[in-house]
Formats: structure tokens, sequence, C-alpha cells
């Protein structure tokens, strides 16, 4: 009968389906005898992966997961689950927001084995167990495309104040601080380096010349290896990069004085995976994590490891401010909001 | 006792009058009751009670306390640096320098334009396929749907490689910049043609031929017929169109994302706020806005469906062109230079994927697709949208299909049925984003017991069947309606469960229309951008999210790789669908007339 | 006890009233025809029978049992639908068994019972057929056989002949009328149009808003209409105004008659109706039956194939709906009465063929028709 074999189809479809949802639950089930580590950072993608498996190629009943944005958004999501934190771990996010964090009592406190043994500003010394450990140092560049600079006629720019030359108008981009660590960090550098009010003026100077900010730090430098923009003010590992990949490109480090910030990590206080996380701790001070550190960033936490990366700019490491962590943890906050009512909105310009 | 005070009370009869007829359907058919209760439950977990979360947030600060009107102050800019109330007054002199004004008025200006641009280059292509005898009707058909399949991404990053400053066609700007509103607007105008074309050319199809034959035997020319004959028959039509574009233009996030610059607009504000500076509240308050254009045009286009209606009559006779050499030639060209425009913003877009680097190294390659090694896209996003789109086609189908089917089958419960049709409108006037954010605060609630679906693949699910809801309820009820009302009434004097019959009669005659739901449900979560923006989690991003990223990072090459690749699966589905349609179709041929 | 028992039935939607308190009762094996204009409630009727409305008030009684309150599916039924409501996806064997227990071991007795239906709707060797491929007549058949097949003691149908040409209705009429008879089973018909109704019921329901109008055989409803509004929707009929005098005394124009049909609610001295059927208007006088004369004025003839049709202008006073009387003559009757046009000629209205109804009902009841 042919409604008989309409229902057995119907059964067998029931069946099929049952044994599928069996089958994921139990498959969910066997992850969970893994410890999942949830890490919010802003490291680059294609760097991760490499962590991740150096890590758990050591410590198998670990399995990390990664949530990834710009410094910004990690940063604010953070704020934003401050009641009821998600996160076990922050790892790779910019130390001025572990600074803001940690005195938002944000933070387990933990010294990893080994803490000692690096250089000893790069991690937070004020607690008497470091709430923040430092991995590495980026620093901000200026990326320059030299087939647009010549076409336009473009000077390169060696100083910070050569970029209000009018003659750059449109030709620059630059990261939004607001979402962009990077862009935050040269914020924070002029105004270290300058004083508020002279910095401030440099930057509504430098406002008149940008085609547009961007969400990430990397982004203007691509744009500038694109040749879509002569100029990205972006950091300097983004523009080593683009020269291996073929780009057109001449990394700056701005004779003033270039911003920079370490790449930190943190365990989230009452974090129900406080082994597997002190574990990652351990791991992420070791030397053979530096090494790997190293491979795109010029300056790493565990001295005597780093090595010269190839296309970074020459004197950069000479170049990079006295950064005062401390300053730029408090007033961040303050500044982005003062520069997000300054240049965000196209009206003012 | 009652006393008579209580029975004239008019919510006391309202009371009574709803408590009577629930009581009499209740007991005539209980599992009629239950199973249209349990429908207009779902409905209200998955529509009303997340739309209303969004609203009270908006009332409320972080941590859940009610603060009044202090979200809009702030969005508004309406307070000082202290965070005290300026006052209205000064608040409207700053109105026209704030932020919001900015953002409102650019949404405004871009919406209207492209609305305008949109209907009118439309109008004009559906003329030419409908009232010319130009060749190639169904290539032209083909191509105007190829913005359908993808993203709307991928016209925005195709701009890029046009018209940026190392575009191929950049001299066509003539020294403005594609980074702004013209940007957006050609974007806009490129994904939403299709959209406008379909309402145009069913417009156009029901317009009657008699007033044509008429005009035309009073020797009346060509020009004067289209101002006098066509366009005020069109009038329904064109209003729709506009208000549908103006909406999905207004509603959208992902060109402006891509190629506007610091050009800013409502839907990116709210993406701003939520994302960047996951500042919920204040994105609930744009989100509210949002929603305005949003009914305002649901409302028209409900207004004028009614009266559409009412203009084609049963005696209508469709339309047939005549010969016209000079009008074909003039509209070939026409058809010809839009479609090659849309050609264009396709192949621009898979050369750019193939290209090992713009605009420096122009071999070809294929390491773009290598997304595993691309900042914010991996191959599992891809995984991760097949997997999704294929679950809101698998379950979103039967249950879109079996609700349509209570809401307009089942013997008796008149107002639970019209209450069913009513809920399931509402999704249409929703923006997507505003409905992913809505879900945020819903199912992330801490107290709600549905907290478990927040972050995984459920949510994306859910909250894309319910974003593509309407229109697809919308197709099983008109395919329900023209099934003979009384099979319900015969089975049931048969003995025969309404169940029976629904699996054994109704859903085999409904088969191509359940089919054509479930594509349109599987294409839609694969382009969507703005439902998921807010619900993706690590585990779960999916392929229109890591355009997203991806052209966020730079990586614009291998954002069009994975624009690319969506568009080809959506449309090796369309392409699937239309063979099995067919196949369908005739081996049933001898019962379907 | 009847077999059926209609009690009070009310049915109100929101601000109309479709059903008013029909009471009615109906006998086992009786062929009832619900006959009215559309919109007076007949299928609504019928559905609540059936359970597929829900009456207001009122209580519905079926072999003894009190069915009012159960849904379709738990009543004793079979319908068919105009439309024929036909499952288009499954063939003819398919639709008729839908109905039927199913299983392998009833597998043969449900195909002899396909084969008997289809014989006995004459219709043998379609079961292999679709739905689209039959005519339309034969579909009905169909609709009818399955409807049959899970021998329920009550048939209804909806309009079912309406959507059909009309030899194809006749020959339909017939062959339904001896399937009932032959199988016992009670039929409660809907239709609209009087010819059906009267060809097929052994009884009729006449109805009109919402209300029954008269109960009785074809003959009592054509011979005996206890309305205005029955006389005027069953055949054909003139109408003419008058007064009642007192009783059964009447004036009509100049004259005054005593007539025996008289309904009850005629008060003295009010205005009224008097109608008479065509064909019972005669030209020449019965010696047997007093008869009223009114002379006059041939205005129109028109042959009409069998009879002849002829009108004749009614003085002003006596107007109704219309301007003239007309009457049917054959075309014996036409050589005998020799008549042209502008004749003057005697026209007899026999007394005991005449109906006489109050007029402001009368009003109401042809306006609304």
């Amino acid at each position: 009968m042919k409604t008989k074999r309409y229902f057995s189809k119907i059964r067998t479809l029931g069946k099929a389906l049952l044994l599928s949802s069996l089958l994921s639950l139990s498959m969910s089930g066997g992850l969970l005898a893994k410890t999942n580590l949830l890490v919010y950072t802003a490291v680059e993608a294609d760097e991760l992966r490499l962590f991740k498996k150096s890590f758990e190629k050591k410590h198998s009943d670990i399995s990390i997961k990664w949530v990834r944005d710009s410094t910004g958004i990690i940063t604010a999501k953070l704020l934003a689950e401050k009641r009821k934190p998600r996160a076990d771990m922050v790892w790779g996010l910019a130390a001025t927001s572990l600074l803001m964090l940690a005195q938002e009592d944000y933070f387990q406190g933990y010294a990893p084995k080994g803490v000692q043994k690096l250089v000893p500003n790069f991690y937070d010394r004020k607690h008497a167990t470091p709430q923040w450990v430092g991995q590495r140092v980026w620093i901000g560049s200026i990326c320059v495309n030299t087939i647009l600079a010549k076409q336009y006629q473009l000077p390169t720019p060696m100083r910070w104040s050569d970029l209000l030359n009018p003659i750059y108008k449109g030709h620059v981009v630059m990261p939004n601080p607001n979402s962009s660590g990077t862009g935050f960090l040269d914020v924070s550098a002029w105004i270290q380096m300058w004083g508020e009010e002279n910095a401030w003026n440099y930057m509504e100077g430098l406002h008149k010349n940008i085609a547009h900010y961007t969400h990430s730090g990397s982004k203007p430098c691509k744009l500038a290896g694109a040749g879509e923009f002569a100029i990205g003010i972006s950091f300097a590992k983004r523009g080593a990069n683009m020269i291996s990949k073929g780009a057109p490109i001449k990394v700056i480090a701005p004779e003033e004085g270039v911003g920079w910030d370490l790449e930190a990590f943190a365990i989230v206080k009452n974090t129900k995976k406080l082994a597997a996380a002190k574990k990652f701790a351990d791991w992420s001070v070791s030397r053979e994590a530096n090494v790997l550190y190293n491979r795109e960033y010029a300056k790493v936490a565990y001295p005597g490891v780093a090595k010269p990366v190839a296309n970074f700019p020459n004197r950069i490491v000479a170049r990079m401010i006295d950064n005062d962590f401390e300053f730029a943890g408090n007033h961040r906050k303050q500044i982005l909001k003062k520069w997000a009512s300054k240049f965000s909105s196209k009206k003012t310009k | 006792m009652l006393s008579d005070s209580t029975h004239s009370n008019p919510l006391f009869a309202i009371w009574k009058k709803g408590t009577r007829f629930l009581q009499k359907d209740f007991q005539t058919n209980l599992g009629g009751f239950f199973t249209l209760s349990l429908a207009v439950a779902v409905l209200c977990l998955v529509i009303l009670l997340p739309l209303s979360f969004l609203f009270i947030k908006s009332f409320q600060d972080q941590d859940g306390l009610f603060i009044g009107w202090f979200n809009f102050a702030e969005y508004f800019s309406l307070l000082d640096e202290q965070g005290n109330f300026i006052g209205l007054l000064e608040g409207l002199r700053s109105f026209p320098d704030s932020a919001v004004a900015v953002s409102l008025g650019n949404s405004l200006q871009i919406s209207l334009i492209s609305a305008v641009l949109v209907t009118s280059l439309a109008l004009l292509y559906a003329y030419g396929l409908s009232r010319t005898n130009i060749p190639f009707k169904g290539a032209w058909k083909v191509v105007a749907q190829i913005p359908i399949l993808a993203p709307s991404l991928l016209p925005a990053i195709s701009l890029f490689y046009l018209f940026g400053n190392q575009g191929i066609l950049k001299g066509l700007l003539m020294g403005e910049s594609i980074y702004g509103p013209i940007g957006i607007v050609l974007g806009e105008v490129i994904w939403t043609f299709p959209h406008a074309l379909m309402i145009l050319l069913t417009g156009l199809s029901l317009s009657d031929a008699r007033l044509y034959e008429a005009a035309e035997s009073m020797k009346v020319s060509k020009m004067k017929i289209f101002f006098t004959v066509t366009l005020p028959g069109m009038k329904y039509p064109l209003i729709s169109t506009f208000f549908v574009v103006f909406t999905l233009v207004i509603t959208d996030f992902g060109i402006p994302k891509v190629i506007g610059g610091d050009y800013s607009v409502l839907a990116t504000d709210i993406y701003k706020q939520v994302v960047g500076q996951q500042n919920f509240q204040v994105g609930s308050v744009i989100g509210l806005i949002l929603l305005f254009p949003a009914l305002l045009s649901f409302y028209v286009d409900r207004r004028i469906q009614r009266k559409q209606v009412a203009l084609v009559t049963a005696k209508s006779v469709v339309y047939k062109s005549k010969k016209n050499p000079k009008l074909d030639a003039i509209f070939l060209v026409i058809n010809g230079l839009i479609a090659s425009a849309i050609l264009s913003i396709l192949f621009m877009a898979a050369f750019a994927s193939l290209i090992e680097f713009w605009p420096y190294n122009l071999s070809l390659t294929l390491s773009n697709y290598d997304f595993d090694q691309m900042d914010g896209g991996s191959w599992e996003a891809f995984r991760n949208s097949l997997e999704m789109a294929g679950w809101t086609a698998l379950f979103g189908t039967p249950l879109i299909f079996s609700f349509a089917y209570l809401s307009q089958k089942m013997v008796g419960f008149r107002r639970t049925k019209n209450l069913i049709h009513l809920l399931s409108m509402i999704p249409l006037a929703v923006p997507g984003m505003v409905l992913g954010l809505a879900y945020v605060f819903f199912f992330n609630h801490p107290d709600n017991p549905l907290n478990f679906l927040y972050d995984g693949m459920t949510i994306l699910v859910l909250c894309t069947i319910v974003h593509f809801y309407t229109v697809s309820h919308l197709t099983a009820v008109t395919a329900l309606k023209q099934i003979d009302s009384e099979f319900e009434a015969v089975s049931a004097s048969l003995k025969v469960t309404q169940l029976v019959t629904f699996f054994r009669v109704t859903v085999p005659i409904c088969l191509p229309v359940i089919l054509d739901i479930s594509v349109y449900l599987f294409m839609n979560a694969m382009t969507t951008v703005s439902a998921v923006i807010f619900l993706y989690s690590s585990d779960t991003t999916l392929a229109s999210i890591a355009v997203l990223n991806m052209d966020d990072a730079g990586d614009t090459a291998p954002a069009a790789a994975m624009a690319m690749m969506i568009l080809m699966t959506s449309a090796c589905v369309r392409l699937l669908h239309l063979v099995i349609t067919r196949k369908m179709i005739a081996r049933t041929q001898s019962w379907r007339k | 006890m009847s077999y059926l028992q209609i009690d009070g039935v009310s049915k109100q939607y929101d601000d109309f009233t479709a059903l008013q308190s029909i009471s009615l009762t109906v006998e086992q094996g009786e062929f009832i025809c619900f006959l009215g204009p559309s919109g007076c409630g007949k299928t609504t009727l019928l559905r609540t029978i059936a359970g597929l409305e829900e009456q207001t008030t009122g209580r519905i009684i079926q072999g003894g049992q009190d069915i009012s309150d159960l849904p379709p599916s738990k009543r004793d039924f079979g319908i068919v639908f105009q439309s024929y409501a036909l499952f288009p996806n499954l063939t003819v064997a398919q639709n008729i068994v839908y109905g039927l227990k199913q299983g392998r071991k009833k597998k043969e007795r449900n195909a002899q019972r396909v084969n008997d239906l289809l014989a006995m709707m004459e219709i043998p060797d379609q079961g292999h057929k679709y739905p689209s491929q039959l005519s339309g007549g034969q579909q009905q058949r169909v609709a009818v056989a399955r409807a049959l097949a899970p021998e329920p003691n009550l048939l209804l149908l909806d309009e079912p002949l309406s959507a059909l040409d009309a030899k194809v209705r006749e020959h339909l009429r017939k062959q339904m009328k001896s399937i009932q008879r032959e199988l016992g089973v009670t039929f409660i018909l809907v239709t609209h149009d009087q010819e059906e109704a009267i060809s097929m019921a052994d009884r009729i329901v006449v109805m009109n808003q919402g209300r029954i109008e008269q109960v009785g055989t074809p003959t009592e409803i054509y011979e005996k209409p206890n309305s205005a509004f029955v006389a005027d929707f069953i055949g054909q009929m003139n109408f003419f105004r008058g007064q009642s005098i007192q009783g059964n005394a009447f004036r009509m124009g100049s004259s005054t008659l005593k007539l025996e049909h008289i309904g009850e609610n005629i008060c003295s001295g009010e205005e009224v109706l008097f109608c008479i059927r065509p064909e019972k208007v005669s030209l020449w006088p019965d010696k047997l039956q007093r008869s009223s004369i009114l002379q006059l004025k041939v205005s129109h003839l028109e042959f009409r194939g069998s009879y002849c049709r002829v009108e004749f202008v009614l003085p002003q006073e006596l107007r109704f709906d219309r301007s003239t009387l007309y009457i049917d003559l054959t075309e014996e009757e036409m050589q005998r009465a020799n008549l042209t046009l502008g004749k003057n000629t005697d026209v007899y209205l026999p007394h005991h063929q005449m109906h006489v109804f109050p007029q402001k009902e009368a009003v109401q009841a042809v306006v609304a028709a």
C-alpha cells in the first residue's frame, strides 16, 4: 500500500534524525573530556594557529578556544562582561588594556614559573603577584608605498611632523584608536612625547590629511601595500610582512620616537579552569614560546632570544619611546572618548 | 454575584468573550487547540519576546536598571561631559552638529538616492523584458538575479577594485572618491536591483492589455501610452519597490562598512556601538530608530497590496508586445548596459579573488582561497555557513510550512489563526541587525532558561529562520490558499485525521512550493550578514562574517574569494533546485493540471 | 423518534446572524433539500449538521445521540461539495478507499468496494485514473462514491450539481435519486435551484434570511406556499395589490372576493397581496369554480417553443412589482383565444388558485429575494 510505504519513509527519516542528534550529543561529550580554555586575544589569526598547536602538543588535555578581534573590541567585550566574565584568560592583548582591566579587579594574580627571567619592566611588578605578564612588543610604524609616493611626488615622511604637510592630503590612512590597539598606541605616544595640548593640536592637523580611519591596525599598511593609499599609519610587523609579500613598501620609524605596546596575558578572576590557565601561563613565559613570538616581532620579553626580523626598520628599537603604561592605561578611556568626539564624525572634517 | 457595572466594563466583556471562544474550541478540538497554542507560543517566543526585550533594554543601563530616556539622550548628544542633561532646547540647537544628525542625514540621503535610482533602472529593465521583443530575455533575467546570490559585501568589494585608487575604472569617477556616498549608492543599487526587478516584473505582468489596445486604436504615441497607461497602472508596484529598496538600503550595513570610508550611517553606527564599544543600550536605541523606516515601508506595502488586488480583475487580458524594431534596439542597449554593469561587478570580484597581489603582481593564483591562512577567515567558516544554511532550510521549511498550514487550514479557531498570521508578518518589518540584537538581549539574559541556546549554531539558525520567516510564510499561504478549502472537511467526514491528510494530500501537492521555501531559506542563510553579526561565536563564524572580517583586516582579495565561494554555492543550489523542480513536476504531471 | 432533530439552532457571526433558531426533523431515508437564495443560511445549516460550523445556540440530535458538541470526525455523515474536493494527487480508487480501514488483509475487500461503487455510479474501470483526467460529471460521481464508501447513514451534498452543465446535471439528478432510494441513506442536499429541489426531494426546506420559511413536499410547497417569499421563489407567480375587508373577504380594485387559502396573520383592513401562478390563470370561465374577472389589454406576445407567454397591462391600482400580468398558453389555447396585441379580453382568476399574504411581509420578502 502506498500509504504504508509513505509512513515507513517518515519513520526512517525520524530514526535518522534521532540517530544524528544522539551522535552529535556524544561528540560534544567527547570534547568535554578535554579542558576547553576560552582565551580572548587580539593576536592575528595566522599566528594563533601556531601558538595553539605548540601548546597543545605539550598539554594534550587542554584545548584552546580563541575569541579573536581587534584590541579595542576585545577590551570593550571584556568590560561589557565584567559582571559575568566568560573568558578564562586574556592573552596577547595590549598591556594598556590589561592595566585598565586590572584596576577593575578583573584578574587573578599569578606568577608563572620562570617569570623572574623576563625583562623586568615587561610584567606587572606593582602587585605582589603579577596581574599581567608581557609577551612581546609591537611597535607603531608608517608604511609608505614607494610607487605611489613617486607618482604623486610625495617626499618620504621621516618624522611625525612631516605628515602635517598639506601635500599628503587624502593620502594618509590611520586606524581608529577606538577599535584598534595600534591606533591607540600612536595617540598615546604622541601625548606622552609632546604633552596633551601639542598632541591634540597635532592630531587636528593630521586629521585634515587623513583619507579615512580604518577599523583594524593592519588595514592601513595593507591599503598602502595595495597602492590604495600612499601612507598607512600601522605597525612594524605588518609592514615587514607586506614587504615579504612583494608590496612596494618602505617601513618608517619616525625620528621623534615610536609608540609601542606590550602584548600581554592575564588570568581572569574566578575562572573554573584555573589549573589549565596556569599551565598556559607557564608555557607563555617559556623560552620556547618566546622563540615563537620572535618569528614576527623584533622584541620579546625573554632576554637573549630576539633575533632581528626581516624588513624591520633599522633603528626602530632605539626609537621606542619611554612608555608609561600606567599613564596610558589610566587615561585610555578618557583619551578615546575625546578622540571619538573630535574625529569620528565626518562633519567635523 | 457580579454587579451590573462589572458587566458593562469593556475589559470584562473582552475577557468573557475570549474565554468563551477558547472554551468552545477547547472542548470540540483538543488536539487542534494544543497545536495552535503551541504555534502561538513558539512564535511569541522567537519574535515577540526578543523584540520586547530590545525595547525594554533601550531604557536600561548595562546592569539592567531602569534609567528612562538616558540612552536616547546619550545617542542624541543631549548630555554634557559630566553626563548631565543639557535640556531639550540646547539639544535642539546643537542637534544639527551631532553625530546622530550626521548619520541620520547620511542614511536618508543614500537610501533616497538609491531607491530612486534602482526603481527607475529596474523599471527600464523590466519594461524591456516584458513590453518589447528584445532577444535573450531568459539570459537578461538570469543576469539580473546574480546579486541576490551573494552577500551585499560582494558588490562593495568589487567597487573597491573597479573604482578604488588603483581601480581599473577610476577615471570614470572624475576625481571623486569611491569611499563615501558614491560607493555606497553604487553598491546598494547593484545589490537591491534584483529585489526591485522582481516586484516591477510582477507589476507589469499584471497590467491589463485591453487598456493598451484601446490606446493604440486611438493612435496614441508609444511615449504617451507609457506616461498615461503604463506608469499610472504601475503606481502601486513602483511605490512598493521604492519602499522596499529604501528599507533594504537604510538597514544594510555591509556596503557602508566596506566602501563607506568614514561616511557614517545608522546601520554602521549600531555596529560600532554594539561591536566596537559593546554599548548594547545605545545600540538598541539605534535599533528602535531603524525600525521606523521598516515599519513605514511594511505599512505602505500592506496597504498597496490590498489595493493592487482590486486593480486586476479576472477579465484582464495579458499584454503581448508588438513588433517595434526601434524600441527593441533602444531597450537592447539599456538592458545591455545594466546587465554588463552587474556582470562586471561579478567578474571583477572573481578576477580579484584569483590575483596574487593587486595591483603589483597580477599573476593568477588560488592562494586567496587558502582561507586558513587569513586573518578572520577560515574554511571552517565556509563549512559553518553550509551547516547553518542546511539546518535553516531543514528546520525552517517544515516549521514555517506547518505553521502556515495551521493558520489556513485548521477548522474553527478563527481568531487564533489570525493571530498566527499576524505574528508571522512581524519579521518582515524588523531589520536583521535589530532582530539579532533583540536575540542577544533575550537569549543571553542570564535568567532565560533558553540561555543555553546562545553561543551556538542553534541561535544562528533560529535567528535566520525568523529573519526570513515572513516571505516564506506568505509563499506557503499563497500555495495553501490555492488548495480546495474543503479537503479538511472531507477527510473529517471520512474519519481520517487531519494529520494524515496533511501528509498524504497537502504536502505532496505543495512539494514544489516547499522546495522553493527551503531554497530561499538556504540561499539567504548563506548570504546574510546583518541577522547574524551580533550572534556568531568563535566556533560558529560564518562565511559572510568572514568576508566582513577579512575585509576589515585589509585582506580584500581573500574576502572577495570567500564572497565568490558563497555566490557559487548559492548558484549551484539554485541550479539544483531548477533541475529537481523540473523533474518533480514531470514525474507528477499525470495529476498536476 | 426522528433520525435527525435540529432544535433551536442559531449561528451568530460578529454582526451577522446566519441562522435564527432553526428547528427541523428529518426521518431515516428521507431525501431533503435545503432551498433558498444565496446567503439564506442553507449552507451554514448543512455545515452545522456536519460540525464544520459551530452553532451559537441549540442542539442537534442524530440517531438518538446528541452530537451538538462533537467535532466532524466523531459524527456520522458523508459529504459532497460543489468543487468535488477530490484529492488531485490520488487516483480515483485511492480517493474512494481514503476513508476505509486499510491494511493488507482489507486490500481485496477495499478493491471490491471500489469496483462496486464505481459500477453503481456508472463509471466502471476508471479507478486507476487521476481526477484531473476525468470530466466534471465523472469527478462528481467519484466524490459521491468516496462519500458513500464508509457507508454513512447521512449524506450531505452542498450544491453538488451547480458546476455541471444542464444535460449532465439532469442525468445526475436521476442517478442520485435512484441511488438514494436503493441505499436508503438519508440525503440532505443544498441547492439554490428550485427545479432541482422539486425534482429530487421528498421534502423541501425553503430558507430565507437565516430562517425556515416553509417545510413540505414539493407539491405542498408549490401549491400551498405559506409566505409571499416562498410563492415568489418557487415557480412563476403574478402579484397584485388588494385590501382585506374582514375574515376571508377581500377587495381587489373595485370588486370584492372571498378566498380559501388565507394566511393566519392578516388583519382586517390590511393591505394585502394576491398571487396566482401564470398557468392557473384562464381566459375562459369555469362553471364549477368561482373566479374574479379582469378585463385587460394584451401588451406583449412571446413565442417560447412549447408555449406562448402573453402579458396584459394591469390597472394602476393593482400593480405591485410589475406593471403586467402574464400567463402561459399552449398553441391550442392560443388559437382558441385568437389574441392580438392591444386586444382587450376577459381574464379569469379562479379563487381556489389564488393566495393572499399581508403586503408588508411580502415587500420585505420580495426585496430580499
